[in-house]
């Protein structure tokens, strides 16, 4: 089927599309090239006046896997779903659930997700998970960097060829798009009683820094050519001074490409009267000065919500902030994480600064191409408030509303009232479509030329630009129209994403062997086989 | 009959992952409710759970680096029959050079670990108990002691759980401890925790006014059973050739295809894959960290329940 849509406004970064009038042509599931003639189109689709990008990408957003799993059990009173007419979609009026994920991205004009935390011994569910979410397309990265055989691998100094054999074994096992490194070393040293782990801080058993971790992560990351780069949740979350360590984990990065996660969660000085401050303007000049270095926010917005981490040194720390005062830590093989409720309050000085915090850092990056658009749901706050955000980046006078409603404190000490910028539309198609595109290595999608898969936004140009962004007009997934005026009309099954780089299998012997000495299955029933998911879960992967 | 009936029981779920999402499913689409075989156990487990929280460790974790675990609950050995093999006797442990040391305690050990709970904070105690000198040197010379927990007997089961999620959170504070809690077996944890992310809640789980709710009172099957609350019994089983609980609404069987009927057979059985022999499927590890991957090992014709749950649901698919 051929479809023509028709006059809209085009914001298509890639292509150099800024506001552009024109068409865009689909070919079933694909964005193909205008025929000869407007008369060839099976269905015309008039958008005269309205906004049209590629679908949206979320690069880190929590939407699948044990932990994600437990919260939703250990906070039933967070998501009970409402009275009303319900829809013939599959459990559409279960909040919070897999589908209800997949409904609520799809609505805003998101069309693809990443998880970024699947612990390998639970990826299996994550998958699982993943193949029940509706309509978008998913992708996980597997945390590595607390991992028994890669820090005996270090601690043995073996070569930096085998330690990318393994990286690449543990993709391949998890069916997973990247890595990711969560406070290396850190629920490792909690295992053996340690409450904190600086970068320079040495492992408790293995002898090897965090720093050290890290670095030999990422440069398995680059010679193994995987497009993501390492995406890193770095030592001291939550801390006010961790700034510093945010520093240093760029310069430890060494001028090859690493990703920095929720870096507002990094943003803290240790000055004032307090002793918590903005630590915005240091480490967005960082980031500026470091073209390797890419970021998300994890920006706060206030209300309830609930923090998932595999972060389980942090999360037990933040036993005593839990509000509700209920809390959960887990320990399993290679890792750990924690659920801890909380509500980010307007009045309150550290949540109010936090949130300063992350805008100013939003504002102060000026390269939409290298800060990335996330809450770190739910973290910061749940992906569903994605349009408040959305406002607050494009309407200064909006921002300027609220700073007269937080802790007068925060608002005075933070540097948003001398921040001008707004975001404007192409910033936003850069941000939330182009680059995040390019940054995982998807080159099918977050543009609109020929060839690029029919994953399509269309909006209502408004003054609110929550109440836009909020309810996308119309949505196509691979072609197919799945939202109007905001409503989810059809829904379709969401592929997954996943990368296979080339390693010498030689080193499945030496895996095999502690799998038998330490774990209680054999290596190949702990490897996720395609095939197996597909007939069992309908989980679809796509390889990159 | 799911069509004609008001509210449908969906119980029994002794299956694997796909089971489960079949039940979650025909629950959603005929308005009925969920529940377990062992559906009192899970629900206790998780009201604790939503009250509090807790802090707990798995199965590889207390192979590995348990050094003094204390069993909770007698007869493991029945619904866990190769734990100790697995766990407790390793040759080659990754943090530790020794099996850990055991100590049983038996199903009326609440006084005990109330006691030891309450020294262990320097509090007062009205009488001391024999045995808690013991337990006390044990875990203060433990680096990470791990309380496993399995089946124990209703009426004390809460209170002894309570005390040992304390004493795990006192322990952290300046040590490491952690719970391992086992659950019942038959399919409890893949039940609770696979339909968690269809429907939100897991089990005890009604649709019956539209969308989900999540009460483990009034949503306990037996308790709509008895009530007559339910008018129709839809038992799904595929790992056990045990027979539905007998009762006076009308039943249909998704089963094993050699269940056994000792007091006569169902309204309906519809005979199923065995997942892990006839189909492939995915059933959690008893920690819930890990789905293993069940393999079909020979042909069948059978159906999946969830292949027969989808034909039902297309034949009768919700309206409004």
């Amino acid at each position: 089927m051929l479809t023509r849509l028709k006059g809209a406004s085009i914001y298509d970064p890639v292509n150099n599309l800024n506001g552009v009038c024109g068409d865009i042509w689909i070919r079933d599931e694909y964005i193909c090239e205008a025929p000869d003639s407007p008369e060839k189109a099976d269905v015309t689709v008039d958008l005269e006046g309205r906004i049209l990008m590629a679908g949206a990408i979320d690069i880190h957003s929590h939407i699948a896997g044990g932990n994600v799993n437990n919260a939703r059990l250990l906070l039933p009173e967070q998501h009970m779903a409402e009275r009303g007419a319900f829809s013939t979609l599959p459990f559409s009026a279960a909040k919070w659930s897999a589908h209800d994920t997949g409904y609520r991205y799809a609505e805003m004009g998101f069309t693809t997700v990443v998880e970024p935390a699947v612990l390998p011994i639970n990826a299996a569910q994550a998958h699982a998970e993943f193949a029940d979410i509706p309509i978008i397309d998913t992708a996980g990265l597997a945390i590595v960097g607390n991992d028994d055989f890669l820090l005996r691998m270090l601690r043995q100094r073996e070569e930096q060829s085998r330690i990318n054999d393994y990286l690449a074994w543990t993709l391949h096992a998890t069916q997973c798009l990247g890595v990711k490194v969560i406070n290396a070393g850190g629920a490792t040293a909690f295992k053996f009683n340690q409450r904190q782990l600086l970068l320079d801080d040495e492992v408790p058993m293995y002898g090897m820094t965090s720093r050290q971790i890290l670095n030999a992560v990422q440069r398995a990351v680059v010679q193994l050519g995987i497009r993501h780069p390492v995406h890193v949740h770095c030592n001291n979350l939550g801390i006010p001074g961790n700034v510093n360590t945010a520093l240093d984990t760029i310069e430890a990065a060494d001028g090859l490409p690493m990703h920095l996660a929720h870096v507002q969660f990094y943003g803290y000085g240790n000055d004032g009267a307090s002793g918590f401050s903005s630590g915005a303007r240091a480490l967005a000049d960082a980031i500026m000065k470091n073209s390797n270095i890419t970021v998300d926010i994890g920006q706060v917005l206030f209300g309830q919500t609930v923090t998932i981490s595999g972060d389980v040194m942090r999360q037990f720390d933040a036993r005593h902030i839990a509000s509700p005062n209920k809390w959960v830590v887990w320990e399993g093989e290679d890792g750990g994480g924690g659920i801890v409720p909380f509500r980010y309050r307007p009045k309150n000085f550290v949540n109010a600064l936090q949130w300063a915090i992350g805008l100013e850092l939003f504002l102060l990056i000026d390269d939409p191409w290298r800060v990335f658009f996330t809450t770190d749901h739910p973290n910061g706050a749940p992906f569903t408030a994605y349009p408040e955000l959305f406002r607050l980046l494009m309407d200064r006078d909006y921002r300027n509303q609220w700073l007269d409603r937080i802790n007068a404190k925060s608002a005075d000490i933070s540097l948003l009232p001398h921040l001008d910028r707004e975001y404007d539309l192409n910033e936003i198609a850069i941000m939330t479509r182009a680059a995040p595109a390019r940054l995982l290595g998807l080159d099918d999608r977050g543009h609109l030329a020929a060839g690029a898969i029919a994953d399509i936004a269309v909006y209502r140009p408004q003054a609110d630009k929550a109440a836009m962004f909020g309810k996308a007009e119309l949505v196509f997934k691979n072609g197919a129209l799945v939202v109007e005026e905001g409503k989810v009309i059809r829904s379709v099954q969401g592929k997954t994403h996943a990368v296979s780089p080339e390693f010498d299998r030689r080193i499945e012997t030496t895996i095999g062997d502690y799998f038998d000495r330490y774990h209680l299955m054999k290596m190949d029933h702990y490897k996720l086989d395609p095939q197996h998911l597909l007939e069992t879960l309908g989980s679809e992967l796509v390889f990159h | 009959m799911l069509a004609n009936a008001s509210h449908p029981l969906i119980d029994g779920l002794i299956g694997d992952l796909l089971d489960c999402k079949a039940a979650a499913r025909l629950a959603e689409n005929f308005g009925g409710t969920i529940d377990h075989l062992h559906g009192n156990a899970i629900a206790r487990n998780l009201r604790i759970y939503q009250q509090g929280g807790w802090l707990i460790s798995s199965m590889g974790e207390v192979r590995n680096r348990a050094d003094l675990v204390i069993l909770v609950g007698e007869e493991l050995e029945a619904t866990h029959p190769r734990l100790q093999e697995k766990l407790f006797e390793s040759p080659e442990r990754l943090h530790a050079s020794a099996p850990p040391a055991i100590h049983q305690l038996g199903h009326d050990c609440l006084d005990l670990l109330s006691v030891v709970r309450a020294r262990l904070a320097d509090k007062p105690v009205q009488s001391d108990i024999t045995g808690s000198d013991e337990l006390i040197t044990q875990l203060s010379a433990s680096v990470y002691p791990v309380f496993v927990i399995g089946c124990l007997p209703e009426q004390s089961a809460e209170l002894i759980i309570r005390t040992c999620i304390g004493l795990v959170r006192d322990i952290n504070e300046t040590r490491r401890a952690a719970l391992l809690i086992l659950g019942s077996g038959e399919g409890d944890t893949t039940a609770q925790l696979g339909t968690t992310w269809n429907n939100g809640f897991g089990i005890r789980t009604s649709h019956a006014r539209g969308f989900p709710e999540q009460d483990l009172e009034m949503h306990a099957g037996s308790r709509l059973l008895e009530s007559g609350e339910a008018d129709l019994l839809v038992w799904i089983s595929s790992l056990s050739t045990s027979p539905p609980p007998q009762v006076r609404q009308s039943t249909l069987v998704f089963g094993h295809p050699a269940m056994v009927f000792t007091h006569g057979p169902p309204d309906i059985f519809l005979p199923v894959g065995v997942p892990g022999i006839q189909r492939a499927g995915y059933l959690h590890r008893a920690d819930g960290l890990r789905m293993v991957p069940l393999h079909k090992l020979v042909d069948s014709t059978l159906p999946g329940s969830i292949t027969l749950c989808e034909h039902l649901i297309s034949q009768e698919p919700r309206t409004c």
